[in-house]
């Protein structure tokens, strides 16, 4: 049982090892968390994960307890646990915040198929959004003047802020990427592979999404 | 009327951001009274606007008064139902009688559906492969070692071990126990971490 | 510091008063004005009403009031504030200073106010930034507005958190924020029976 075992990735015909498949999910984990919007998932990878991690158990499970290759191993998945358990609270943090421009959006994007929420959290965040706006009506809303009982949904809906700063690292050489600054001339720069920058997010954020840039 | 009393209301839910108070259904209730009689005012005052053209003006000043309130109390609502979110975090799903006579019973109910919704999404993670071992609400810090000694700072009663051992936490014992099965305790303040 | 509808600290920054100059008569509106011996309002009259109402007031086709820069954003605290804004008691001054100057700065038609935020921002975040480094040293600042005292607080948290890791270098498990924080106000509560 080793990290170089080769696992198959599904529906492909090339074998990754789960070494590689971790990197990716710890690359995702640092986006997300350092990125101020929700992120396309990694679904595949999660799962790939939980699948080692359930397969690493059992083997654990099978070895004497004072084994002290048990213990190495234990250790290794308590690692991987905190990236995924890290990783998925992070996005369900954002889910919650921005519930209404997400969903709004995820609408738009299920339908050209581009869809970042996996289809758990797409469920979540409509429970989320939907038990909100009972417990506004049920303590609020219905107890105000006549036309004032709407749940406003433009009103209520809290934007993620995609002019803040990121430091970023440029995986590939990007040219070209068109910095717009308020009250500024629009500026282009270059990024050099394995150059970091700080940068505002919003130029870069389909960069970061791309896999071309790496938050950091 | 004007906000002042609603101001109050805020004022409460900014001034202890890391513990949970009372719900403050008195000046709720008031607050909503005010608005209905802001309210009925305009619906006078709009109807004789005919005469008084000027009364315009009043109802324009009223109105922005009403939405300032609603405004308000649903900023209130609002802070507090992240705040009960964190309680779910850091108490479990299960709160404790003092902490749950500070919600209200519609702020008991989001809570009792918010520990739903996220139970339904922690079980949907690796359904697919009949794996159901996460529980995102453990995992909280990075782990640095496997087993970590701790000291029980409340009576607790048994506790049983994964691998089927069972210890009796009494408070002030101490215990030399695997992390994963102590942080929950521990960040629910059952037990403590001695370094 | 977001503004959108349901963040109280936006709430707050709107709450602060902001002199008008109402531009028609507003019956029965007389108790807004505290020295006005009447229950009406006269076109003309001179009040200090809360930002929210002045905004909502303003934004109306034809606007019912028009808008005076608060004396905090005049010349006389300007100068001062261009000169040396670190000596300057935030709290006292004006404890939403930066985000209530925001909303003022657009009746400004001389655009000065702009300007002098982002000065008084640059001089006191430099203040800021190197008071951070110890506790001491923050404690000594004057007294802050209320987003500076959340960014010291911040700062000051972080400074601890990279001075307890790189002396432990071990993370100990704590007992969650507000579990801590109840435990606390219940015994404090019980002493005070």
């Amino acid at each position: 049982m080793d990290f170089n075992d080769q696992i198959e990735s599904s529906g492909d015909e090339e074998e990754i090892t789960a070494e590689a498949v971790l990197k990716t999910l710890y690359n995702a984990w640092q986006n997300e968390r350092l990125s101020p919007e929700i992120l396309p998932h990694c679904n595949e990878m999660v799962e790939c994960m939980l699948g080692q991690i359930q397969h690493m158990e059992r083997n654990i499970n099978k070895l004497p307890k004072t084994d002290l290759r048990a213990s190495i191993h234990k250790m290794e998945l308590s690692r991987i646990k905190y990236i995924i358990c890290n990783y998925l609270r992070a996005r369900l943090c954002k889910i919650e915040k921005h519930c209404i421009p997400i969903i709004n959006e995820e609408r738009q994007r299920i339908e050209s198929g581009t869809n970042y929420l996996t289809p758990s959290e797409y469920k979540y965040a409509q429970e989320y959004l939907l038990n909100m706006e009972g417990h506004f009506k049920s303590v609020v809303l219905d107890k105000v003047p006549g036309n004032m009982q709407t749940f406003e949904m433009n009103k209520m809906a809290i934007y993620p802020n995609l002019q803040s700063h990121v430091f970023l690292k440029a995986n590939e050489t990007v040219n070209g990427v068109v910095l717009d600054l308020p009250g500024e001339q629009d500026e282009e720069i270059d990024l050099e592979e394995g150059s970091q920058h700080i940068l505002l997010y919003k130029p870069v954020a389909d960069l970061v999404k791309s896999g071309k840039v790496q938050l950091i | 009327m004007f906000g002042e009393k609603v101001i109050e209301l805020i004022k409460e839910a900014e001034r202890n951001p890391d513990t949970m108070d009372p719900f403050n259904d008195e000046k709720l209730r008031q607050i909503l009274e005010e608005m209905q009689l802001l309210f009925k005012m305009n619906m006078n005052d709009a109807n004789a606007t005919s005469e008084n053209r000027s009364l315009w003006t009043t109802v324009q000043v009223r109105h922005a008064a009403l939405e300032r309130n609603k405004r308000c109390l649903l900023a209130y609502l609002y802070s507090r139902m992240n705040k009960i979110k964190t309680l779910r975090w850091e108490f479990g799903s299960v709160l404790p009688p003092d902490i749950r006579e500070l919600l209200s019973d519609e702020e008991y109910q989001w809570f009792s559906k918010y520990s739903t919704n996220l139970a339904t999404y922690m079980r949907s993670l690796g359904q697919d492969i009949g794996y159901s071992g996460i529980d995102l609400t453990e995992n909280l810090k990075p782990p640095k070692s496997l087993f970590i000694e701790v000291l029980c700072v409340v009576d607790y009663g048994k506790l049983e071990l994964e691998d089927g051992d069972v210890i009796m936490l009494k408070k002030n014992s101490r215990h030399f126990l695997p992390t994963s099965e102590c942080q929950t305790l521990i960040r629910q303040g059952v037990l403590k971490q001695i370094t | 510091m977001d503004n959108n509808y349901l963040s109280i600290s936006d709430i707050l920054v709107t709450n602060e008063k902001v002199p008008c100059k109402f531009l028609h008569d507003l019956p029965k509106m007389g108790f807004l004005d505290p020295s006005a011996a009447e229950d009406d309002l006269k076109a003309g009259s001179n009040v200090e009403i809360p930002l929210w109402l002045s905004e909502s007031l303003y934004s109306r086709r034809p606007p019912l009031v028009s808008v005076e820069l608060p004396k905090i954003y005049k010349d006389a605290y300007r100068e001062i504030l261009n000169a040396d804004a670190c000596t300057v008691d935030m709290h006292k001054l004006g404890q939403y200073f930066y985000e209530f100057g925001c909303y003022i700065s657009k009746h400004d038609i001389k655009g000065e106010v702009g300007s002098t935020l982002i000065n008084t921002f640059r001089q006191r975040f430099r203040m800021l930034l190197s008071a951070s480094v110890s506790r001491d040293s923050l404690i000594a600042l004057q007294p802050l507005s209320a987003s500076e005292r959340q960014r010291a607080s911040a700062a000051s948290k972080t400074e601890q958190a990279l001075l307890d890791w790189l002396h432990s270098g071990d993370c100990v498990l704590t007992t969650a924020n507000m579990v801590a924080n109840h435990r606390k106000r219940k015994r404090a509560e019980m002493e005070m029976v």
